[in-house]
C-alpha cells in the first residue's frame, strides 16, 4: 500500500474514530472498537478492573482528596460518564446529576464493578497514605488511567496547599480537553485491505482450583529497577523481554512438574500475553483504550528450553511482533470487524453472545498468562518528592490462572500477580528466578 | 485531624463517621502507621446497591402479590361483564388464592419448614374443600379429596421427620422417601378402589410396593451397614 493510498484511508477513518456525538443539548460518547465489545464480558467477578495506585509520603487526607476529585473529574469527561445500553451498541451517557466519590479500600481489589448497571467504570479508593483508581478496560487501558491518576495526585497536593508547577504532561483541571483525548484511534490507524493475523494456538493453563467467590490474590514484588535493567542488558533483552522470558520460564517449569499423562493431555504451548501501547508506534493522545498485545510462546514439544534460549526467543520474537505493520494487522483485522454491516446491526444481547464466545476462543484460551508493563512514571520532581511507590494490580482473569502488571517509579520495580485461584506456585517460581539471578525482592500479598 | 480506625485516612475534623466505611471516629483517636499493604474488611463501593436476602424476598412477594391480585381481577372482571355474575371465575379464583399461599407462605416463612407445613397443610384441605363446595354440594371431597390429602400430607409429615432426625443424611434420605411413595401408592389404591369398586384389593399399587420397599432396604442396608463401616472400594474390588 502506498503512502498516498495510506493517507487517503486514514482521512476517511476520521468518520469512525470519532466517539463524542452531540446533537442540541444532548451528548454522549460510543465506546472505542476494543471497549466495545468488553460490557458483555464482564460480571461480579471477571470484572476487566485493573488498578493503578499511588502510594504517598503522607496519610491521605480525605476532605482533600475529595475536593481533588470533584476538581479533576469534569477534566475527563470521557470518563465522567455511566454506561448505557442501546438497540446495537452500549454507549457513555455524561453523568449530569451523579459525582463519583472517593470510596473505602477493600481487602480484595479490582472486584464488584457492575459495569453493566449503570454505574461509573472508574473509582477511586483510599487507604492509609494510598490513593488507588480502578478503571474497566471498557474505558480505557493502563495510560489512559495512570493519566488520570497523574492529574488526581498532583491536584491533591494542591488543595493540601502544595506549591507545585504545571508540568507537561499531567492534566490539569484548568485546561479544556480536547478532542483527540476521547477518539478511538483504533479505527483512526486500521488499514482496509491488509492480511489479518494467522490462527492462534490453545495455550496452557496450569491446572488449579479457585479461591473462594468474592476473593482475589495479589502478590507485590518490590525491587530495584536498576539491577534489573543490568540484568536485561547483560543478558541482551529489554525489561519486558527479561520479564517475559522469567514468566515463561516458570510456567515451563511447572508444565514439566505435572505428571506425564495429565501434562500430554493439556494444550502444549506456553503464551504469554504482552500488552503494547500503541501510542508509541501510532501517533494518538487518545486517553481511551489503545493497545493491543504479542504472544511469545513456547512449543512445548520442541522440547525443553533452557532460560538463556528463552531470553533469546523472546527477544527475537518482540523486535519482530512490536512494529507498525505487524500490530496494523492485529488493528485493522479488529477495526474492520467493528465496521462490519453485519456485526453493527446485530442487537446487543447476540453480540454479547458473540463477544463471549470470540473472547474466550481467540483471547483468553490463547494464553497462559499475561505481563503487562506500563513503564516508568515520570512525575515533577516536586510531587516525586511527595509520592513513594505505584502499584499495578491487573484485571482478575477466570481462564488465565495469574496474570501479572508491573510500573516503575524512581529506582524501583513493582510486579503485580493477581490471581482468583489458589495456587501459588507460578508466582513462587517467578520471584525465587529472579532472586536467583541476583535481584533482591520484597514481597507482600493481601491474603 | 481524626483518623479512621479501618481506612487509615484523615478525615474532615467534625466527622463522627468515616465517609468510606462508616466506621465510628473516636475524638483524640491516632492510630499509629499501619502495618498492613491492604485493608483487612471486605468493603466494595456497590455493596450497598445489592439487596439482602430479606429485601429480595419482600420484592418478590409484592410483585408475585400484584401479579395475583391482577389476574384474579381479570378473571372475575371477564366473568361478571360475559354473565352476570360471579360462576367459573370462583374455580380460578380459589387456585390463584392456594397458589399464592403456596408461593407466598415459603417466601415469607423462609428457613422454617414446620411451620410453612402447618400453615400450608390445612390450606390444602381448604382448597380442595373450596373447589368441592363452590357448586353448593359436597361431593368427592369426603370420599376421596380428604383421605387423599390427608394421606399424602401424612406421608410427607412422615417422611420430613424421619429425614430431620436422621444424624447421618446420605442415601437414607432416598430410601426414606422411596419408602414414602410405596406408601402414598398404596393408600391411593386402596381410596380409589374403595370409592370406585366398593372393595378394598391392591394391583399396581402392589408392583410398586413389591420393587420399591426392597429397593428402600438395600438403601438402608447400604446407608448404616456398608458407607458407615466398610470402604466400598475395598467391598467391591475386583
Amino acid at each position: 500500500m502506498g503512502k498516498r493510498e495510506t493517507a487517503d484511508h486514514l482521512r476517511r477513518n476520521q468518520r469512525f474514530s470519532r466517539t463524542e456525538f452531540r446533537y442540541d443539548d444532548e451528548s454522549w460518547y460510543v465506546l472505542d472498537n476494543a471497549g466495545a465489545f468488553m460490557p458483555g464480558l464482564t460480571n461480579s467477578t471477571a470484572t476487566l478492573v485493573f488498578r493503578i495506585s499511588a502510594t504517598l509520603r503522607s496519610v491521605v487526607v480525605l476532605p482533600a482528596l475529595e475536593s481533588a476529585l470533584a476538581a479533576i473529574a469534569p477534566r475527563f469527561p470521557y470518563y465522567d460518564a455511566l454506561l448505557r445500553r442501546g438497540f446495537f451498541w452500549y454507549y457513555l451517557e455524561p453523568a449530569v446529576d451523579k459525582r463519583t466519590k472517593v470510596s473505602a479500600d477493600s481487602k480484595y481489589p479490582c472486584l464488584n464493578m457492575r459495569a453493566r448497571r449503570g454505574h461509573f467504570l472508574f473509582r477511586v479508593r483510599a487507604y492509609s497514605s494510598r490513593i488507588a483508581v480502578e478503571f474497566c478496560h471498557v474505558l480505557c487501558d493502563g495510560a489512559g488511567a495512570l493519566g488520570f491518576l497523574r492529574a488526581l495526585v498532583l491536584e491533591y497536593f494542591r488543595q493540601l496547599g502544595e506549591d507545585i508547577p504545571e508540568s507537561e504532561g499531567i492534566f490539569s483541571p484548568s485546561e479544556q480537553p480536547d478532542a483527540e483525548e476521547s477518539e478511538d484511534a483504533f479505527n483512526r490507524h486500521a488499514l482496509p485491505g491488509i492480511p489479518y493475523p494467522g490462527k492462534v494456538p490453545r495455550a496452557f493453563h496450569f491446572p488449579a482450583l479457585p479461591l473462594w467467590r468474592g476473593q482475589y490474590r495479589v502478590i507485590t514484588g518490590q525491587m530495584p529497577l536498576s539491577a534489573v535493567l543490568r540484568l536485561s542488558k547483560r543478558l541482551g533483552a529489554s525489561l519486558t523481554e527479561l520479564l517475559t522470558a522469567v514468566y515463561l520460564a516458570s510456567l515451563q517449569e511447572l508444565y514439566y512438574d505435572l505428571p506425564g499423562p495429565v501434562r500430554k493431555a493439556l494444550p502444549h504451548t506456553l503464551a504469554i500475553e504482552v500488552p503494547v501501547n500503541l501510542r508509541k508506534l501510532f501517533p494518538s493522545r487518545t486517553m481511551r483504550n489503545f493497545s493491543l498485545y504479542v504472544l511469545p510462546s513456547l512449543d512445548t514439544r520442541l522440547g525443553h528450553y533452557d532460560f538463556e534460549e528463552i531470553v533469546k526467543s523472546v527477544h527475537f520474537f518482540m523486535q519482530e511482533a512490536v512494529s507498525v505493520k505487524n500490530i496494523s494487522r492485529q488493528l485493522s483485522r479488529n477495526a474492520m470487524g467493528g465496521r462490519s454491516m453485519l456485526i453493527r446491526a446485530l442487537p446487543l444481547g447476540l453480540k454479547d453472545m458473540a463477544a463471549r464466545l470470540v473472547y474466550k476462543r481467540m483471547g483468553e484460551n490463547t494464553m497462559s498468562g499475561s505481563l503487562s508493563n506500563l513503564g516508568s512514571v515520570a512525575l515533577p520532581e516536586s510531587l516525586a518528592a511527595l509520592v513513594e511507590s505505584f502499584a499495578f494490580i491487573p484485571a482478575p482473569s477466570r481462564l488465565c490462572r495469574t496474570k501479572a502488571a508491573c510500573v516503575s517509579f524512581r529506582d524501583d520495580l513493582y510486579i503485580s500477580f493477581g490471581s482468583l485461584f489458589s495456587a501459588t506456585e507460578l508466582e513462587r517460581l517467578f520471584f525465587t528466578r529472579l532472586e536467583g539471578l541476583g535481584i533482591p525482592i520484597d514481597v507482600s500479598s493481601n491474603m | 485531624m481524626a483518623l479512621c480506625p479501618n481506612c487509615k485516612v484523615e478525615v474532615g475534623g467534625s466527622a463522627r463517621h468515616c465517609p468510606l466505611c462508616h466506621a465510628a471516629i473516636e475524638a483524640g483517636e491516632g492510630s499509629p502507621a499501619p502495618h498492613r499493604a491492604y485493608p483487612e474488611h471486605i468493603l466494595d463501593p456497590e455493596d450497598g446497591d445489592t439487596l439482602t436476602p430479606r429485601e429480595k424476598r419482600t420484592v418478590f412477594l409484592e410483585l408475585f402479590t400484584a401479579c395475583s391480585l391482577i389476574a384474579a381481577i381479570v378473571v372475575l372482571a371477564i366473568n361478571a361483564l360475559v354473565d352476570g355474575r360471579l360462576t367459573w371465575a370462583l374455580y380460578p379464583l380459589a387456585s390463584f388464592s392456594y397458589l399464592w399461599l403456596a408461593v407466598g407462605i415459603p417466601t415469607i416463612l423462609s428457613g422454617r419448614p414446620w411451620l410453612i407445613f402447618s400453615v400450608l397443610g390445612p390450606s390444602s384441605l381448604a382448597f380442595l374443600l373450596a373447589l368441592d363446595a363452590i357448586d353448593g354440594s359436597l361431593d368427592w371431597f369426603p370420599s376421596l379429596g380428604l383421605p387423599l390429602a390427608l394421606i399424602f400430607e401424612g406421608i410427607v409429615v412422615g417422611c420430613g421427620v424421619l429425614s430431620s432426625i436422621s444424624k447421618r443424611k446420605g442415601i437414607n434420605v432416598i430410601a426414606i422417601v422411596l419408602a414414602g411413595v410405596v406408601l402414598a401408592s398404596i393408600g391411593l389404591e386402596t381410596v380409589l378402589n374403595l370409592n370406585f369398586q366398593g372393595r378394598l384389593f391392591l394391583t399396581w399399587s402392589a408392583i410398586v410396593l413389591v420393587a420399591g420397599l426392597p429397593s428402600a432396604g438395600f438403601l438402608f442396608y447400604v446407608h448404616y451397614r456398608i458407607v458407615n463401616r466398610a470402604s466400598l472400594r475395598k467391598l467391591f474390588h475386583l
